[in-house]
């Protein structure tokens, strides 16, 4: 069974193709690893997967429906993204941040859980109501991780989420993510972290824009 | 649903706004020192100050304005938001209307400030307050809502501190001729025929902005 | 391929040739064949290309802004191609009014420049179609089009919406706006040809920016085709 799938996709940006003919196909309840070079189109295949930007060719379908013809607001709560940039108000605390983000997706929000998932990804109560400006990149990857979760999305495409977290930020975004994964979400992780490698149901190598299996060193 | 949606987002801005306290002083602040300008470049000897008010007013509503309207999105750029936003549930209008409240907030209150001081310095009195400040109403929900538009489609573009205002002001043109004309026609105490024309060009420009508007930024912004 | 699908531009070399053509024609009626105005002299002359270059300006930047309209309904690459060489086409219309207005003003009206509500409107069309420009070249990867054609689609009304401010501004400064009544036959033909010979140079202007915009819109579109090809050669050839 696929929940999200990319068949023949190419995508261009300044004339040039950097993805060219990527077929993928992710599984409900599966970690995949993507790898690859730095420039390889990591993030434009994150991109494109999310249906943030077009595909020049080809199509990504969510569960056999072409994203093209899913809502824009029910496909942010089917899909959600943690990417270089937190994704937060730098000015609004952490708590605010992911209740705003929480209400934006969900009409009948209780908001009351929010701490809950803060909590969650390791953030003591006392920074849930500072402004997230004074928070360190590691914090912010917490907070960033907090809003997916909140998202209730089931598909979750991280870009280096392990970015700025110590080991124990990373020993934690390892049990978020395989809590995720037994409750079955559909997760692709962009990284050359290491530390992650081990949580790969598969693993994935962009090369030469296209998704290959990975060379087994 | 709408909204709730613009006011979740409208409250957010708001909130940002109040702690980082960025834009509306350096408007405020800003709006001053055009005044003060102005009244360098066009008062002379011998001149009554009070016929530079319409002029001064309007011109310097629209550099203010012009201030906030670049700094609409920083929030946004800055943590890396606004493709987040724009996909949750009801799409982007709530975005592109929070914004133009956002706007229209700051703008009016900087005018309802500015206001009392232009006629002090200038030595005027309004004749017919309340259409003034009609035409002033109307002026800037039009920058407001046109403001919001152009911020939101150059985000992303390069040089855009120079190439919006470019846009913003030949777009704006109707508004500021004819709310220099309500306003002098308005402290000449002209006959009400004379005014309806003007008027009605304006809300006709307002109402045409908020219909096209949201639709233009969905159709550039969608992928 | 290439060259089937890219004929030899006969049919745009028969207008550049009318065109041409009528061009001279245009200017040996206006040297000799149009009296000197009665009042105003021989400046009058400049009305005829004036005002022709006035109205093939109207015309070029309303097909534009309509066009972008389309453009953003139904994108299509034709279309944006025809709707940028228009605007491009009036903008340099525009230059001559703005050129050749003041050169007859000065004599006419004492002043090279007066904010006469034609010309405020001309200026400010001019601003306005160099700033959508810019901006298109200035945005990143496909968007520039699309905010191009948002702002170029607002131009029509805004337009028309200062025409009327500029007027009614206008009727409160009472001034001379005809310049001088074309009375005579000699004129009348004068302005035709003149008018003809314009708006078929417009034309032939626009088509030219067109073809090459659309042959841009090719080479890109090639390049593009063998980035792709590049890659999937590279695939094959080089280690995996």
């Amino acid at each position: 069974m696929t929940r999200l799938a990319a068949a023949g996709v190419g995508w261009a940006i300044d004339g040039r193709f950097v993805l060219v003919d990527v077929d993928l196909a992710l599984a409900p309840a599966s970690i995949t690893v993507l790898t690859g070079e730095n420039g390889a189109g990591k993030s434009s295949l994150l991109d494109v997967l999310a249906g943030v930007r077009k595909p020049a060719r080809g199509v990504v379908t969510l569960d056999g429906v072409a994203l093209g013809d899913i809502d824009a607001a029910h496909l942010a709560r089917r899909i959600a993204r943690l990417d270089h940039a937190p994704g937060l108000y730098l000015e609004l605390s952490a708590l605010e941040n992911v209740q705003l983000f929480r209400a934006l997706l969900h009409a009948d929000a209780l908001l009351s859980d929010v701490t809950a998932w803060l909590t969650e990804v390791g953030l003591a109560a006392r920074d849930h109501n500072r402004p997230v400006r004074g928070f360190s990149r590691g914090m912010l990857q917490r907070t960033g991780l907090a809003r997916v979760l909140a998202s209730g999305a089931d598909v979750w495409l991280l870009d280096e989420p392990s970015t700025g977290l110590d080991r124990a930020g990373v020993e934690l975004l390892t049990r978020v993510l395989q809590t995720a994964r037994d409750r079955g979400a559909t997760i692709l992780l962009a990284t050359h972290d290491p530390a992650l490698l081990p949580l790969a149901d598969r693993r994935l190598h962009l090369h030469l824009g296209h998704v290959v299996p990975p060379v087994e060193a | 649903m709408l909204l709730r949606l613009t006011w979740l987002l409208l409250r957010k801005d708001l909130r940002v706004a109040a702690r980082s306290r960025e834009v509306f002083g350096f408007m405020l602040l800003f709006s001053l020192l055009c005044v003060v300008v102005f009244a360098f470049g066009f008062l002379r000897e011998g001149e009554a100050a009070a016929e530079q008010v319409p002029g001064v007013l309007w011109v310097t509503l629209l550099f203010s304005g012009t201030v906030g309207v670049l700094r609409l999105f920083a929030a946004e750029e800055e943590g890396g938001t606004l493709q987040l936003v724009q996909r949750t549930l009801a799409g982007l209008h709530p975005l592109l209307l929070s914004k133009a409240l956002l706007q229209l907030l700051f703008s009016g209150v900087t005018m309802l400030l500015l206001l009392p001081v232009v006629l002090v310095f200038f030595d005027a009195a309004l004749t017919r307050p309340s259409l003034t400040l009609a035409a002033l109403a109307l002026g800037l929900v039009g920058q407001a809502m046109l403001g919001a538009l152009v911020g939101a489609l150059l985000v992303h573009v390069r040089l855009r501190e120079v190439l919006l205002p470019l846009v913003l002001y030949p777009l704006l043109a109707p508004l500021l001729i004819a709310g220099v004309r309500l306003t002098v026609l308005a402290q000449a105490d002209a006959p009400p025929e004379a005014l309806q024309g003007w008027l009605l060009l304006m809300a006709g420009y307002d109402a045409l902005l908020i219909a096209v508007a949201p639709w233009l930024h969905a159709r550039v912004v969608e992928p | 391929m290439a060259r089937s699908s890219s004929p030899r531009p006969t049919g745009f070399l028969a207008l550049l040739s009318v065109a041409s053509l009528l061009v001279f024609a245009a200017l040996y009626c206006v040297a000799f064949v149009a009296q000197p105005d009665v009042t105003l002299g021989i400046v009058q002359k400049i009305f005829y290309f004036h005002v022709s270059a006035a109205i093939a300006m109207m015309l070029c930047l309303s097909c534009g802004s309509l066009l972008s309209l389309v453009d953003l309904i139904a994108p299509s690459d034709r279309v944006d191609a025809l709707a940028q060489s228009a605007i491009e086409t009036g903008l340099a219309f525009a230059v001559m009014v703005l050129t050749s207005g003041p050169l007859w003003a000065r004599k006419s009206w004492g002043a090279w420049w007066t904010w006469e509500p034609r010309l405020t409107l001309t200026l400010m069309l001019l601003l306005l179609a160099a700033a959508v420009l810019g901006i298109r070249g200035m945005a990143a990867d496909g968007t520039g089009r699309k905010i191009a054609a948002a702002l170029a689609s607002l131009a029509a009304p805004v337009a028309y919406l200062i025409h009327v401010a500029v007027e009614k501004w206008g009727g409160t400064h009472p001034m001379v706006l005809k310049g001088g009544g074309i009375q005579s036959p000699g004129m009348q033909l004068t302005f035709r040809v003149a008018m003809f010979a314009i708006l078929l140079f417009a034309t032939t202007l626009w088509t030219l920016r067109f073809r090459v915009l659309r042959l841009e819109q090719r080479i890109l579109a090639i390049r593009l085709e063998f980035s792709a090809q590049d890659v999937r050669r590279s695939r094959q050839g080089g280690p995996t």
